[in-house]
């Protein structure tokens, strides 16, 4: 560098940086960082879209209060948390099974092929694959129902039920993120060397003890880096609530998302959506905290 | 060696069964959206169509604007894209090359913005939209869009320009390169590979998206495929299958092709994406 070209040229060079990072910036600070304390601010006031903005006022944490002792608001962040847990858990579970399979030196010559089949469902639009679940789902012309006549049951009303419209939504979600869970532990267990699995073999070791004992220990942060993003991912669960269920029977499949949403852009009552969306978030945070936490004390 | 086979076996029946549980739905769409009314409306269901109809797409061209919504689709998806690939190598880029006063400040910013669910967004955007009147525009839709995508592309570029090597551009810095001219001519092309994975990833959630479009977009010229088929769903009560099948079919080309021409990008797109990111 020339140090003698003077002061000119030493702003420039200090400006460079800003200049290349300075689009991105800019719009992280007016998208994101703005409306984020501005949804904040929003919280704080009685802001309703039907009423003039002139009666608009501070009501402090009046919102918070609403929402939180709102039974219907309570109820949909439990059935969320439920679904979260057997939506992760089926997905870990299955796309496990998925990779061993796929890992298998048996069947590798073909895992290319079925991997691309396999990931078809994660590239689809929520909003189709949750349309092309309804049509699977229909109460008399579905397949599923044909299916499940066929082996001498009752026919099961997929949306008109609680409980079998809980089922679902869980199983939209699972055949759609799936596959994701089975991308990342090939890639996990692709970095497993393979030797380690043959001196285990040569001493007495059983697969299913290996597996236990050898493989997941491994692949333990990759398992929890599947779950965390997974779990992040099913407490925002919106897209397949609205074209499934809306919410139905009654407000039975209500999520957070779309409890807020309702609250905001049908109910009109933006403040108390704002509300539901910072305890949202909060929720979020914390869930992430723990997770972080854990993975921590796995590494120690 | 019996052992053995009896083993391949069971994998590739398992293998078999996932097959059918992951494609069925959709073959079942796609072979549901050129049944004709009285096929669909059949117990049992025709799980081979006895004849082919293209009413249900003639249907959703005319009755409802899926051509519309296809287009609007892919102009959302294809801008958003290409700003937020210029954006983010360039945000990018000036992270990985330069030590500088707020660094770390607006990189933490950016990971924490990755955090705040989009419904956070929703409401601001409404408001503020609206009174700036850029609710209900494409315009409004793509720059939310891009913003969206931005953390985890600068975060996915940074970590690629990182791996580059810092002789590199100190040879390039010698040879009179300027700072723009060694991102544009040298680091850029080195990465190519990292922005076919980080385009397919911002293209398909553009491509995907659906609640924020959903409080930002109202009419039917401006609305985009999921938000469009949505408004079909919630329009007409009796459940129009063969439409909704049809609608699904032309939703899905995209994301097939994608998946068939650059598969190789795509996984590793999806593993790097949650890996790194």
């Amino acid at each position: 560098m020339k140090q003698e070209t003077g002061a000119v040229k030493k702003i420039s060079e200090r400006a460079l940086p800003y200049v290349f990072i300075g689009p991105a910036v800019i719009l992280i600070t007016l998208l994101a960082i703005v409306p984020l304390f501005y949804s904040i601010y929003i919280s704080l006031l009685n802001y309703n879209l039907s009423l003039p903005n002139t009666m608009i006022r501070m009501t402090g944490l009046d919102n918070y209060k609403y929402m939180l002792t709102n039974g219907p608001f309570m109820k949909s962040i439990g059935w969320t948390m439920v679904f979260t847990f057997f939506t992760v858990l089926l997905n870990v579970t299955l796309g496990m099974i998925l990779a061993l399979t796929l890992n298998n030196e048996k069947v590798s010559r073909q895992t290319k092929i079925f991997k691309s089949l396999f990931i078809l469902p994660m590239m689809l639009a929520p909003v189709v694959s949750t349309t092309m679940w309804k049509i699977m789902f229909g109460a008399i012309y579905g397949p599923i129902n044909y299916l499940i006549e066929a082996l001498g049951l009752k026919a099961v009303a997929w949306t008109g039920e609680t409980l079998p419209a809980k089922i679902a939504v869980i199983i939209i979600d699972v055949w759609g993120a799936t596959p994701f869970c089975m991308l990342i532990l090939i890639a996990a267990l692709q970095t497993v060397p393979r030797d380690i699995y043959e001196s285990a073999f040569i001493d007495g070791a059983n697969r299913v003890k290996v597996f236990f004992k050898i493989t997941l220990p491994l692949i333990r942060n990759f398992i929890a880096l599947v779950v965390s993003l997974r779990v992040m991912d099913a407490l925002k669960i919106f897209d397949s609530i609205m074209i499934l269920t809306d919410g139905g029977p009654g407000d039975t499949t209500e999520t957070m998302g779309t409890m807020i949403y309702k609250t905001a852009f049908r109910y009109m009552n933006v403040g108390a959506g704002s509300a539901g969306a910072i305890i949202f978030f909060v929720i979020i945070i914390v869930v992430t905290l723990i997770f972080l936490k854990l993975i921590r004390k796995d590494r120690q | 060696m019996r052992k053995q086979n009896v083993e391949k076996v069971i994998l590739y029946l398992l293998l078999a069964l996932f097959v059918i549980v992951f494609l069925f739905p959709i073959y079942w769409a796609v072979t549901t959206s050129f049944k004709s009314a009285g096929q669909i409306m059949k117990v049992p269901p025709e799980f081979f169509p006895s004849s082919w109809s293209l009413q249900n797409y003639a249907e959703v061209f005319t009755k409802h604007q899926i051509g519309t919504y296809f287009i609007n689709s892919l102009i959302v998806s294809v801008t958003t894209t290409l700003c937020a690939i210029i954006v983010a190598t360039f945000a990018g880029y000036g992270f990985s090359r330069f030590k500088f006063k707020g660094r770390a400040f607006w990189q933490y910013a950016i990971i924490v913005m990755r955090m705040v669910p989009g419904l956070v967004f929703i409401i601001p955007y409404y408001i503020i939209f609206q009174r700036l009147g850029i609710l209900d525009t494409l315009f409004g839709l793509i720059i939310v869009y891009i913003t969206a995508a931005l953390p985890l592309a600068i975060w996915l570029f940074m970590g690629f320009f990182d791996e580059l090597p810092t002789e590199m551009f100190e040879a390039a810095k010698i040879d009179g390169c300027s700072e723009f001219g060694t991102y544009w001519r040298i680091a850029l092309p080195l990465i190519v590979p990292g922005i076919v994975v980080a385009a397919i990833l911002v293209f398909l959630a553009a491509y995907n998206e659906f609640s924020l479009s959903l409080v930002l977009i109202f009419t039917d010229q401006n609305k985009t495929l999921p938000l469009g088929i949505s408004g079909m769903i919630q329009l007409q009560k009796d459940t129009p299958f063969g439409t909704l099948a049809a609608a699904g079919t032309i939703a899905f080309i995209p994301a097939l092709i994608l998946a068939l021409t650059t598969q190789k990008y795509v996984q590793a797109g999806i593993t790097a994406g949650a890996v790194k990111g």
